[in-house]
């Protein structure tokens, strides 16, 4: 909760402002009838006027107590002639710390004061005695007898029960103290202040059970985050993101495809404008949510001002500059030299071992058997040559800067907070970077007494530089092409000029076959690869108390979003199959993009009470969600200059167009019961009917029920140690609708063209096999657990859940004599089990205030059915048939050879079962199932990329005026495969160090040759690793400096984001993942963009 | 406000169900499809888009040329290759060019067999719905005659699939059956096509192509008697007569009176052309140190590879110097000529009545218009299968890079014999491939892709050896 620095200089106006509010009210009550105690009270209970200023920051929904305005004095003070005498105080906590913004009012008046920045306050009290009452939140109320003080030292105590903080869930919210379900709560503290882009990436390893990988380190590259395992083979991974009750839609088109990872489409929402962050992780929490629940529910609730409060402005700023994290090992220039030599020289006596030496003169073999000349020096033993560092040349100090502005606060019905942001990250690699501006406005405001309205608006806007860092060197990727990049080469010429085509040329003269990439540093500055977004999400709502304890609520929001993605390669760069100037692939496109999702959600909610005992709250609603996008694509080739870049200057253009949409009507209800607060439970259920689905199959159920029981309150249980117990347990079904458009539909691909006549004719054919009965994918999840706290701060949570799901979305692989190669189909079948702990404290200690949180998670994933018959499903990634989803194992498992050493001798070779023609220096394959032979029947399981398990620990301590906080995440038990080795192993690159190696394969020369390059357990790499995420040192400057400057808090600090990580993997990133959201193969390391270390320091400002 | 309210609730409450039935935008989809003519002949052009993609260079050819004695990979690594296991008999079922062509060549069958199930309930022009059929059914014949050849038994399939998953239990059919399947869709073809097409058809199939491959399929089914009834069916049509230039039957831009059914690649903004390799030339698929020995005297030589390239010799019949903006040319690979009609019936006349005058002028019918002045003599042949053995020596570098030799071979049952004898590999005079090889039995069949057998669940089984 927000503290309200309301300062003593605005008393007066605000209270009389209120009076002034309040007695309008009344009055018309008033006058309407003769007055006495009884009906001024009966009017009371009716209107419900609440001084808000009094429970600030505080939705009327909370359950906090409020406090009621008018009391019977109210009028006959206005005939009694009050004396009045001042009085001055201070109020600390217990640890002796001034409270700002403490309330203090004279019991049964409108009199009062807020405390100011050192505590105190200064307040006319009746003469003749009376009460001061103070409210804080998070404190014990406390009411002081006036008696003859004209100073008061007021100590407020901490209350317990400010532990009932309100949980969001969908379509309304729970205390906190009566959530039965797997819910974790993050609070905006853990998301300001962090030199990241987007929300998620402060949130790993803080939750369990949630598992958010960095996997790749773009400035706005998308996260891989999963809830609880994996939730499906190939439909959507990605939990439902919903802020301020608009289910945003997660993926989108992001243009043609010039980069694999993703754009993360929640960069558009700034982290500062966050109030809390809800994760439903179970199904009985996430059924409400239907179709969408079961990858999980992420609840976002944006900040808002408080009712009665004085404007607040914050600035926050920071500043930081990143760096390249971990470098990948790879030859120098010398080791280069002489390792393609040899390989080289192997391969043209290979070709004819009789006749052919290693001596033989280069002009005597083919292109393919030569080397460079430009390697011979090195090859001599020459000293001093160039030997370029390409990955130092190449990546850059990234720089980030980030500016927060906002302002919020109330009057006594409106609300608000607007808040505007800028970050620009430029990342290390050279040309590329985000910069984003964002705005926020959130307005409350209550019309009467019954009608009130609210609005979220947030425009946002987006300029992105892509880096083409995933793609492997032939489609120019970055990342791998550096690596391979010669070491002989030099960046430069020497005046100053990229040093480009010198391996092109090595290639087309003839000289030697070298691999064809253009020098990185030049490909990432000359190439433009870009895109913009301009978003805005639009939330407006109603609610209408059509009786006391039933609203009635309509909401609409609307996220539109507008995409626009340009590339172009210049003319004057040459391609590896084109000289510059370039036609072909002098290569321009621009992509526009844009989606309306349209929301409607209407709800009836009722709360109800019997003696307290009792206690019921029903929602039944309706919602309707549309969402369309269109897009279209212009490309052309061969511009005029590289002068002007848009298409209309290109010789030769072509341009396409889609259009899709989808939509979901729903129906949902949930009733939540407790007797006492002891027995409680919880039961929704939702019906939706999607666009999506077949047409036998429209509609699904998705129920749940959770149970709770607080053993604590049990008159039996009470001791000293256990402050509060709640067992919970939870049963509920849930289905994921994220599956393609039209899948139950067969689509025709126009790609069937041909010419007849010497015309080019239309052709349709087929492209996809229909599916009348394609529907959702159901989980059905049970999840036991209980929140447990403890000598008082102290509190452990703990679930274990077991989660099913059927009717996976498989695209069945099918014999290709039925005309197609895979069919859609409800078929698959796998399940997650695990168990989470989380255990957190915050005490003093010493001093200061010391805030622990341990987090633990394991789950385990299984797959229990595919396909009719079908065992397994082989997937590649980079290489082929890397993965495996098979019956009993993990989804997408890492497949392949296992390498058990290398072919010494051919005595060895002759009697050792091999695969096709091995040579000696070859790896030794295992025959695994000894048949003698050993061939694709001899691939196994090699690992996966699942953590046996996970945890984080994030700390924070608080001492006079320093904060200190640090995160840890670690996970263990996984592997990578690292694919890499693809194209770093056969001397036409540069190559990995351990080509080097005593263990390492003999040279092989062969572009694509099988040799090494076999998915085997040689790529497949541990990768357990343990993560310092950030550390953050700040330093408040002390409130009696600040406060003369009119500054209520000023904060200076500084932070390390991935400062360090322990890991034996050899890749860039442990929590690599090429194939951005593919369950099928995970864990694959193929260029990704490196993760790179922040250090930042940054200011935050209060007025 | 209230009933405003009771209105919304209302209104929400009774959604129709008709906003969550969406219809594709951006696609057409089999439902609203497949209903005009135009449609019809959309999904005809499909079919021949099919057989595009199976028999385009780079792909037809690793079974039918590289295989053989004729070409070999030139890329060649000492690792091999996917393209040069071809080469090299090193062939595992996990080579993905395999079950490409495989792949490849079922969607192709699928479109036909869509067109033949949706063509009676369409309203046109008769003659052209006829004629329809019979182009469909001469690709589906064509696609299953190069299946059979190269796998032997293999899955028959000639209905529209609707239920894509019941093809898991799909096992081989009998090399025999798909034979009689071949027989009568030609058979029906040829009774459907008309024998010829306008300029603005060209490129259909017609008549004579349908016949043309009937006589060849008979030809691997040895009834030689059927082969000189085709054969002599098209001879007879007067259509189709050897092109003095023999070069000229590959020239894009000429239409020659020999070519009876061809593959065209359109170059221009379309994506129909053929991709320009670096050179304009495939180094997959270059001519075997073997055949330039053999054949190094034959006017035919600079016609079928490039001469001036020492040492490495790419084929020159899809070859185009005219590259298109968007990087491509224009091709047509030949699939059935005047040519081979002619020396078809020759080997089954040999076959039927050795020897036989008028096998002996067919044969010189396309002898001699490489080379005028040496005609053969029956002198010259002592027995039925030296004439034969000069029917196949002809058949060689007549229709070398054509995507016959390795069929040839195979059907003559020479394979085992021609190729053992060329296995040194490299640089040898006789050599056949790029390494040494083995070769047996089991060899002349190709391994099922094993993407195949895994995705029929073990249903479809390996041929043996692999």
């Amino acid at each position: 909760m927000r503290k309200n620095y309301l300062k003593s200089g605005t008393k007066t106006l605000q209270i009389a402002l209120l009076s002034w509010v309040a007695s309008v009210c009344l009055a018309e009550e008033l006058l309407a009838s003769p007055v006495n105690e009884k009906e001024v009270k009966a009017i009371e209970t009716k209107s419900k006027f609440y001084f808000g200023s009094l429970v600030p920051g505080t939705p009327k929904s909370s359950g906090q107590t409020q406090i009621v305005f008018a009391q019977p004095k109210w009028y006959t003070a206005t005939t009694n002639r009050i004396v009045s005498r001042p009085i001055t105080g201070r109020v600390t906590s217990e640890a002796g710390e001034p409270l700002i913004g403490v309330t203090v009012v004279v019991k049964g008046t409108t009199t009062g004061a807020t405390t100011d920045a050192t505590g105190g306050f200064a307040l006319e009290v009746p003469d003749n005695g009376g009460t001061l009452v103070f409210s804080y939140i998070g404190f014990v109320a406390k009411e002081v007898i006036l008696g003859n003080f004209t100073t008061l030292q007021v100590t407020m105590a901490t209350d317990a029960k400010a532990l009932e903080e309100v949980v969001v869930v969908g379509y309304g919210t729970e205390s906190k103290k009566n959530i039965i379900n797997s819910v974790a709560s993050i609070d905006s503290k853990e998301l300001e202040n962090r030199p990241v882009v987007n929300f998620q990436q402060s949130l790993a390893g803080k939750v369990p059970g949630v598992t958010i990988a960095q996997s790749n380190g773009a400035p706005g590259g998308g996260m891989t985050i999963s809830v609880r395992g994996v939730g499906s083979i190939t439909g959507g991974t990605q939990p439902l993101y919903v802020i301020d009750g608009l289910p945003l839609s997660a993926g989108g088109d992001q243009g043609n495809d010039n980069f694999n990872y993703s754009l993360n489409p929640l960069n558009s929402i700034n982290p500062s404008d966050i109030e809390s962050i809800q994760i439903l992780k179970d199904a009985a929490a996430t059924a409400i949510y239907g179709s969408r629940g079961s990858n999980g529910v992420v609840i976002i609730t944006t900040k808002k001002g408080a009712l009665g409060e004085k404007p607040t402005i914050s600035f926050n700023a920071y500043g930081g500059v990143a760096q390249l994290a971990k470098k990948v090992e790879v030859m120098n220039a010398y080791e280069h030299a002489n390792y393609t030599k040899l390989a080289r020289d192997l391969s043209w006596i290979s070709k004819n071992p009789a006749r052919n030496k290693a001596s033989d003169p280069l002009n005597l073999r083919n292109i393919d058997d030569r080397y460079p000349a430009y390697m011979i020096p090195y090859i001599n033993g020459e000293a001093e040559l160039t030997d370029t560092d390409w990955q130092d040349e190449f990546y850059r100090t990234g720089k980030v800067q980030n500016y927060d502005l906002s302002v919020s606060g109330g009057t006594a019905k409106t609300r608000y907070f607007i808040s505007a942001n800028y970050l620009d990250q430029k990342g290390i690699i050279p040309n590329s970077g985000i910069e984003k501006t964002g705005i926020r406005l959130n307005l409350d405001s209550e019309l009467s007494d019954k009608l009130r309205i609210g609005i979220n608006l947030n425009p946002s806007y987006i300029d992105n530089n892509l880096a083409r860092s995933e793609k492997n060197w032939g489609d120019e990727g970055l990342v791998i092409g550096t690596l391979m990049q010669h070491p002989e080469l030099p960046v430069y010429n020497e005046d100053g000029s990229y040093a480009v085509d010198k391996l092109f040329q090595t290639l087309w003269s003839g000289e030697s076959n070298v691999v064809q990439f253009q020098n990185p540093v030049a490909l990432a500055n000359l190439v433009d690869n870009r895109l913009t977004q301009f978003r805005t999400t639009f939330n407006g709502n109603v609610e209408y108390d059509i009786l006391n304890n039933l609203t009635f609520k309509t909401a609409f929001g609307a996220d539109i979003n507008y995409y626009e993605r340009t590339y172009y390669r210049p003319k004057s760069l040459s391609y590896r199959t084109e000289p510059a100037p370039t036609t072909f692939f002098n290569y321009g496109s621009v992509f526009n993009s844009n989606s309306a999702n349209i929301l409607w959600d209407n709800t009836l909610t009722y709360t109800g009470s019997i003696n307290n005992e009792h206690n019921l709250n029903l929602v039944v609603g309706s919602s309707m969600q549309k969402e369309v996008n269109k897009d279209a694509t212009a490309e052309g080739r061969n511009f005029a200059t590289d002068n002007v870049r848009t298409i209309n200057t290109a010789q030769e253009r072509y341009s396409s167009q889609d259009e899709r949409e989808w939509s979901l009507l729903s129906y949902f209800g949930r009733a939540s019961y407790n007797y006492l607060g002891k027995y409680l439970i919880t039961t929704t259920v939702r019906a939706d009917g999607s666009s999506r689905f077949g047409s036998n199959t429209k509609w699904g159920v998705f129920p749940s029920v959770s149970l709770g029981w607080r053993v604590s309150d049990e008159a039996f249980f009470k001791n000293n140690f256990v402050n509060d117990l709640k067992l919970r347990a939870s049963y509920g079904l849930t289905g994921n609708n994220d599956i393609p458009y039209y899948g139950s539909i067969a689509l025709l691909s126009t790609g069937g063209k041909y010419p007849i006549g010497d015309m080019v004719q239309a052709g349709l054919y087929p492209s996809t096999a229909p599916n009348p009965n394609l529907s959702w994918e159901k989980t059905k999840t049970i999840d036991a657990g209980f929140d447990f706290t403890f000598l008082k701060n102290y509190t452990f949570t703990a679930d274990y859940y077991y989660s099913h799901k059927t009717d996976l979305l498989l695209n069945v692989p099918v014999p290709s004599a039925s005309g197609y190669s895979t069919s859609l189909q409800n078929i698959g079948e796998l399940q997650n089990q695990g168990i989470e702990l989380a255990i957190s404290t915050d005490q003093k200690v010493g001093p200061g205030d010391l805030s622990v949180n341990l987090n633990f998670s394991a789950n385990r994933n299984k797959v229990l059915a595919l396909g009719p018959g079908q065992e397994q499903i082989i997937s590649s990634g980079g290489l082929s048939g890397s993965h495996v989803t098979r019956i009993g194992q993990p989804v997408g498992s890492f497949f392949g050879y296992k390498v058990i050493g290398k072919f010494e001798s051919a005595d060895q070779l002759a009697a050792t079962a091999k695969l096709g023609n091995q040579k000696v220096g070859d790896f030794i394959y295992q025959d695994t199932n000894n048949d003698k032979v050993v061939n694709a029947d001899d691939r196994v399981i090699l690992g996966d990329n699942y953590p046996d398990f996970q945890m984080g620990l994030n700390l924070s301590y608080k001492i006079k005026s320093f904060d200190f906080s640090a995160s840890v995440y670690t996970q263990q038990g996984l592997q990578v495969i690292n694919t890499m080795h693809r194209y770093l192993a056969e001397a036409w690159g540069n190559n990995l160090s351990v080509y080097l190696d005593d263990d390492a394969p003999r040279p092989v020369w062969g572009v694509g040759s099988a040799t090494h390059t076999r998915a085997s357990s040689w790529q497949i790499e541990d990768a357990s690793f343990i993560r310092m995420r950030e550390i953050i040192l700040g330093y408040s400057l002390p409130n009696t400096l600040t406060s003369k400057v009119h500054i209520s808090r000023l904060r200076i600090y500084a932070s390390l984001l991935n400062p360090f990580i322990w890991t034996k993997y050899s890749g860039y990133n442990p929590e690599v993942s090429s194939n951005y959201g593919s369950a099928l193969t995970p864990g694959e390391e193929f260029g990704n963009y490196p993760v790179s270390k922040t250090s930042t320091i940054g200011i935050n400002v209060s007025f | 406000m209230k009933y405003l309210i009771y209105i919304t609730l209302l209104s929400a409450l009774f959604s129709c169900e008709s906003y969550i039935d969406l219809k594709p935008l951006a696609e057409n989809s089999v439902d609203n499809f497949y209903n005009t003519a135009s449609d019809l002949e959309q999904a005809v052009i499909a079919t021949y888009d099919g057989l595009q993609t199976s028999v385009r260079p780079g792909y037809l050819d690793h079974f039918a040329e590289v295989r053989s004695d004729n070409t070999y990979n030139f890329a060649t690594t000492p690792a091999g290759g996917a393209y040069a296991d071809f080469d090299n008999f090193n062939l595992t079922s996990a080579n993905d060019r395999l079950n490409v062509f495989w792949h490849n060549s079922y969607l192709t069958i699928q479109r036909a067999n869509i067109v033949l199930n949706r063509i009676d309930a369409i309203t046109m022009d008769e003659t052209i719905k006829e004629s329809r059929k019979g182009e469909v059914k001469f690709i589906r014949a064509l696609t299953y005659f190069y299946l059979v050849q190269i796998w032997g038994d293999v899955p028959l399939v000639v209905e529209e699939t609707t239920d894509p998953i019941s093809f898991i239990g799909q096992t081989r059919t009998p090399a025999a059956e798909v034979y009689n399947q071949i027989i009568t869709d030609l058979t029906e073809a040829a009774g459907e096509l008309p024998a010829t097409v306008n300029t603005a058809n060209d490129g259909r199939v017609t008549q004579g192509a349908a016949l043309g491959l009937l006589a060849r399929v008979y030809l691997v089914r040895k009834d030689y008697q059927k082969v000189i009834e085709y054969t002599n069916q098209v001879i007879n049509s007067g259509l189709y007569s050897l092109d003095a230039d023999y070069a000229g039957i590959y020239d894009y831009a000429k239409k020659s009176n020999e070519v009876i059914f061809k593959v065209f690649f359109k170059s221009g903004t379309n994506s129909e052309g053929f991709p320009y390799l670096n050179v304009n030339h495939d180094y997959n698929n270059t001519a075997a140190r073997d055949f330039m020995e053999t054949f190094k005297n034959d006017p035919r030589l600079d016609a079928i590879v490039d001469t001036s390239n020492i040492g490495t010799y790419y084929g020159n019949k899809v070859h185009n110097e005219n590259v298109s903006t968007d990087n491509t040319i224009d091709i047509k690979t030949v699939i059935l000529r005047y040519a081979d009609i002619l020396l078809m019936k020759a080997e089954a006349l040999n076959e039927l009545q050795y020897p036989s005058q008028e096998a002996l002028d067919l044969l010189n019918q396309v002898h001699t218009r490489a080379k005028p002045n040496l005609a053969f003599n029956l002198a010259d042949f002592t027995s039925k299968n030296q004439f034969l053995e000069a029917i196949l020596k002809e058949r060689r570098i007549e229709f070398a890079f054509e995507n016959l030799r390795w069929f040839d071979l195979v059907r003559t049952g020479k394979a085992l014999e021609v190729m053992s004898a060329k296995n040194t590999g490299g640089g040898r005079p006789n050599a056949a491939s790029a390494l040494p090889y083995t070769i047996s039995e089991s060899d002349l069949l190709f391994p099922i892709p094993q993407v195949q057998i895994d995705a029929s669940s073990g249903n479809l089984k390996q041929n043996p050896g692999y």
